[in-house]
């Protein structure tokens, strides 16, 4: 069970003094219930032995009133003479002197010679011939006597004339209004009850207390005491206790004394009343005082808690210190505090250690996202340069990357000389800003600073470094746009031989276009290919004056992007890895349009372009075959063409897989020639049957002479090495007229005709005099 | 009956002398009276019941002394005939109030040092008891004789009768609680009358039970 740190100290503190109270409690109880009853019980021996003694005093006292009335000679007189009248007389006037409540007088035998009052009748025994004969051997006698329903103490003396004649009798009521004055001297009550077996309960027959109250007294009885009754006892409140008697009473009388126990337990139960208050608050003191202490203890646990929850959630600023007066929370609350302070060490080291960047040192790409994020933020503008070390890959390549590292360290450790913040954000790309624009000139120191050759032990590395310069946030709002633009105004500066480029929204739109396209042609070839279309431009043979093929040229007309040029969209197209589809795209409207032409009886060949990734596909080339197959068709219904630069990537591949072509039986031309590096090697290794100049040079072949030249040069060329040529972009008549006469194979232009869609080509066939 | 009383009276006077003067030569015949314990009732007075009349009480003159020594009665039995009478002459130097209630003669007398009374005169026979109304301690008896047959018992508790037989009243104050008690016995012939009679104490005169001696006199 889970209990709290306060219900624990106050169920701690509350059970200890529950329990001493308790015991105290219980201890003072029994104590002072025993010594309150010692007390009473005392209280009542000590009202026993002065009842003894009052009684004997009395007793002592009635002997010698009744020994003034018998030594009384006239007394003694009346009664040797039997003088009755006087006898009575005497009775009476002796018992009012003395104040007896009876007088009698009997013979020596014991009978009655006169009462007063009459409570004995004359002549009569004397009813108690036990006393009478005491009192004849012993000379008198002092007895507690039952008369006539009443307790008496009965003096009786012989009376002397001088010789013993007759026998006095002289009784004293131990009335109520007698008990009640002993009560006053002995503290007790007396309640004096005759024992009657009749009525099972004795009759009360004198008593110091109220007659109804006595009864209850002595039918309770009550001789001892415990503690219960000290408490809760409060309808009897009397202790008793019955009195030695004499023999004459013994078995008809009882009395008994009856301490109030009242007074007496009033002070224990004060006391014990005391007790339990004194227990109750401290019950409730211990309440307040673990309240107390718990709070003392409890919140700065809490504080703890709560400091070290903030610690979990990564808040080092709050203090987590908590004085307390407790020494065992104080060491927590600076273990706390030491804990924190070397989580905020280690987490500051390793949070440095994340924004940097290993090699360099230098920030790393992410923190300095967030740097140059801060910055916008605060409404700083900021000029940015992305460097770029042009070539990086190369550079590893040719000096090992051990020698790349010692590069970039360098070149970033130069960057840092610059006053700004600089980070690597991979390869050979650092971006450095500052808030303080650099202008043209200090831009020039930095960049010659950067490119200064770096020499190790062992060598010298040139590095050319390219700057892309932006500024924020004109050019940028944001780290992410940031960043993207530099991607590709480094790329930008990486293809061309600027070192400095400054960002401007062209190229941004150019990117943009670029996405656009990749994004639209691929929709179109997944979904809406009548967004493309073929057109196909007529090659005329020079010398017989007819068309003798078709190049099958691409059209896109984007609903999106408008018309698009192909040179454009073929070449984003390569670049973004899909040109395959559309050159099978290509294969089947052409192998669907070769079957139409051959539908009117016309039987040209038109030429497919092939890029350098087609000619790599081996797959490729073999479904253009099955495809050409399938519909009927031979490798020579359709020739093809590819660009001369098509060959610089893989030669060996790419004539490999146009030599297996040309085996198949197709006829290749080489697009474009002129314009790329191609080799006359490969000329004569190629397994070509034509080529194609470049449009280029034909265009103002009737002016310009050195066009002129070239194109002449190369007919010769072709000559030599047995190949057809077809000049591309003949305008005009004289082209056409110099073409023809230095021997050029076929011409292919505007002169002729536009490129023709199929239809259009259909009909123009059927007007032209080429045909 | 007088006369007849006074010639008995004379006749056992008569024998009473020539007993004791053969008791001293011869043999007369005596009482012995004791108590249980053997112990003798000295002054026990025998009587005769069937006596002769007591002629001679009625002579005057005759005078006895019961004297007051001591705060007692001196004696304590003082045995009288009849008619005769008792001077108190009080040797004490304190007053004595003497009185008795006793049937043959009530009487009270108050006795002052040095200071003569007249005597009293004791005509009636039986037991007088004497006591003093400031001294209760005091008491004494006078045994006014009835006849001449009586007598009284030394301290060896014998008493000589002489040749007398037949029924007696036997009486002594420790006979009973009252003092007044006679007991009956009968006087045989031959040697010797024992008379055994139980010896009853005064009250409180010694005892001293009820924890105290407050019923002492």
């Amino acid at each position: 069970m889970v209990i709290s740190l306060r219900k624990s100290i106050f169920q701690l503190l509350f059970f200890g003094v529950f329990i001493t109270a308790s015991l105290i409690l219980v201890n003072v109880w029994t104590v002072t219930s025993k010594a309150a009853f010692n007390q009473v019980t005392k209280n009542i021996d000590v009202a026993n032995i002065v009842l003894q003694q009052l009684m004997s005093e009395r007793s002592e006292q009635l002997l010698n009133s009744a020994r003034v009335l018998t030594d009384d000679f006239g007394f003694k007189q009346a009664v040797a003479t039997g003088d009755h009248a006087t006898i009575q007389s005497v009775l009476e006037n002796h018992s009012q002197r003395i104040n007896a409540d009876f007088m009698v007088i009997t013979d020596l035998s014991g009978k009655v010679i006169e009462s007063q009052p009459v409570l004995f009748s004359k002549g009569a025994e004397f009813p108690f011939p036990g006393i009478v004969r005491n009192v004849i051997e012993n000379g008198g006698s002092d007895d507690a006597l039952i008369v006539k329903g009443g307790l008496y103490q009965v003096i009786m003396l012989p009376v002397y004339a001088p010789n013993p004649i007759a026998i006095a009798g002289i009784g004293f009521l131990n009335g109520d209004a007698f008990l009640e004055q002993v009560k006053s001297i002995i503290q007790a009550d007396i309640i004096v009850s005759l024992q009657s077996e009749e009525m099972h309960q004795d009759i009360v027959l004198h008593s110091s207390l109220p007659f109804q109250e006595a009864h209850r007294v002595i039918t309770s009885n009550q001789q001892t005491l415990n503690w219960f009754d000290v408490t809760f006892f409060h309808r009897n409140p009397y202790l008793t206790r019955q009195i030695e008697l004499p023999d004459s009473i013994r078995d008809e009388v009882t009395i008994t004394l009856a301490v109030d126990v009242s007074s007496h337990f009033e002070n224990f139960s004060a006391l014990q009343f005391s007790i339990l208050l004194i227990s109750l608050l401290a019950i409730a003191g211990s309440l307040l005082f673990s309240m107390f202490m718990a709070r003392r203890v409890s919140k700065p646990v809490a504080n703890l808690v709560a400091a070290a929850n903030q610690l979990a959630s990564g808040d080092y600023e709050n203090s987590v210190r908590t004085q307390g007066k407790l020494r065992e929370i104080n060491a927590l609350s600076d273990a706390f505090v030491s804990m924190k302070d070397r989580i905020q060490q280690r987490e500051s080291r390793i949070l440095a250690q994340s924004r940097l960047d290993l090699l360099t040192g230098l920030f790393n790409r992410g923190h300095m996202e967030t740097l140059i994020e801060q910055q916008l933020t605060a409404g700083e503008h900021l000029q940015v340069i992305g460097i770029n070390i042009r070539d990086f890959r190369t550079f590893n390549d040719l000096y090992g990357y051990s020698n790349g590292d010692t590069c970039i360290k360098t070149v970033a450790d130069r960057t840092q000389q610059w006053p700004g913040t600089a980070a690597r954000l991979s390869g050979g790309e650092l971006v450095w800003f500052t808030t303080l624009p650099l202008n043209q000139e200090q831009i020039k120191q930095f960049h010659s600073a950067l490119e200064q050759p770096i020499i190790t032990e062992e060598l010298v590395m040139p590095v050319k470094v390219v700057f892309t310069i932006f500024h924020c946030p004109d050019d940028a709002n944001n780290t992410q746009d940031l960043f993207r633009q530099m991607n590709i105004l480094l790329d930008e500066a990486e293809k061309g031989s600027t070192w400095l480029l400054y960002f401007n929204n062209e190229v941004e739109a150019r990117y943009l276009r670029r996405l656009n396209i990749i994004t639209e042609l691929k929709r179109v070839l997944q979904t809406q290919q009548d967004e493309l279309s073929l057109v196909y431009q007529p090659k005329v043979d020079l010398q017989s004056r007819k068309v003798t093929g078709l190049e099958a040229l691409i059209r896109w007309n984007s609903k999106v992007l408008g018309f698009v040029p192909p040179d454009e969209f073929i070449g984003i197209a390569e670049q973004a890895g899909f040109i395959e589809q559309i050159t099978d795209w290509v294969f089947h409207q052409v192998v669907k349009d070769v079957l139409t032409l051959k539908e009117n009886n016309i039987s040209i060949q038109p030429a497919i372009n092939l890029s350098t990734q087609d000619i790599q596909n081996r797959f490729l080339l073999e479904r253009l075959i099955h495809l050409l197959d399938t519909n009927g068709l031979s490798t020579t219904d359709i020739t093809l063409e590819i660009t001369e630069s098509d060959l610089v990537a893989d030669a060996n591949l790419a004539i490999e897989n146009l030599t297996l072509l040309r085996d198949k039986g197709f006829c290749i031309a080489i697009d474009d020639f002129g314009t790329g590096y191609s080799s006359l090697a490969y000329l004569k290794h190629l397994p070509v049957t034509a080529i194609k100049i470049d449009k280029s040079f034909v265009l103002n072949l009737s002016s310009d002479t050195d066009d002129q030249q070239i194109v002449h040069t190369v007919l010769s060329l072709s000559n030599i090495f047995d190949l057809k040529v077809v000049a591309e972009g003949v305008e005009d008549a004289e082209a056409m007229q110099l073409l023809t006469e230095w021997g050029c194979d076929t011409a292919q232009g505007y002169f002729i005709t536009r490129p023709l869609s199929l239809p259009d080509l259909i009909s123009w066939l059927e007007n032209t005099e080429y045909f | 009956m007088q006369s007849t009383n006074f010639r008995c009276m004379t006749i056992i006077y008569i024998m009473w002398l020539i007993g004791g003067f053969l008791s001293e030569s011869s043999h007369a015949a005596s009482v012995l009276v004791t108590d249980e314990q053997g112990k003798p009732f000295a002054n026990a007075v025998i009587s005769l019941t069937k006596a002769l009349p007591n002629s001679t009480s009625t002579q005057p003159g005759s005078t006895a002394v019961m004297d007051q020594l001591e705060k007692q009665f001196s004696p304590t039995i003082l045995v009288v005939d009849q008619g005769t009478t008792v001077v108190f002459p009080n040797s004490d130097n304190i007053r004595h109030h003497v009185y008795s209630f006793s049937e043959p003669k009530p009487f009270e007398i108050k006795l002052y040092a040095n200071e003569s009374v007249p005597p009293i005169l004791f005509d009636k026979p039986g037991i007088v008891v004497l006591g003093c109304n400031i001294h209760d301690s005091m008491l004494g008896f006078i045994y006014v004789k009835e006849s001449k047959q009586v007598w009284v018992t030394n301290e060896q508790g014998i008493a000589d009768i002489g040749e007398a037989i037949g029924e007696v009243t036997i009486w002594h104050p420790d006979f009973s609680v009252d003092h007044l008690q006679r007991m009956s016995g009968n006087l045989v012939a031959g040697n010797p009358n024992e008379f055994t009679f139980s010896r009853v104490l005064p009250p409180a005169a010694h005892k001293k039970t009820f924890g105290s001696s407050k019923f002492n006199r």
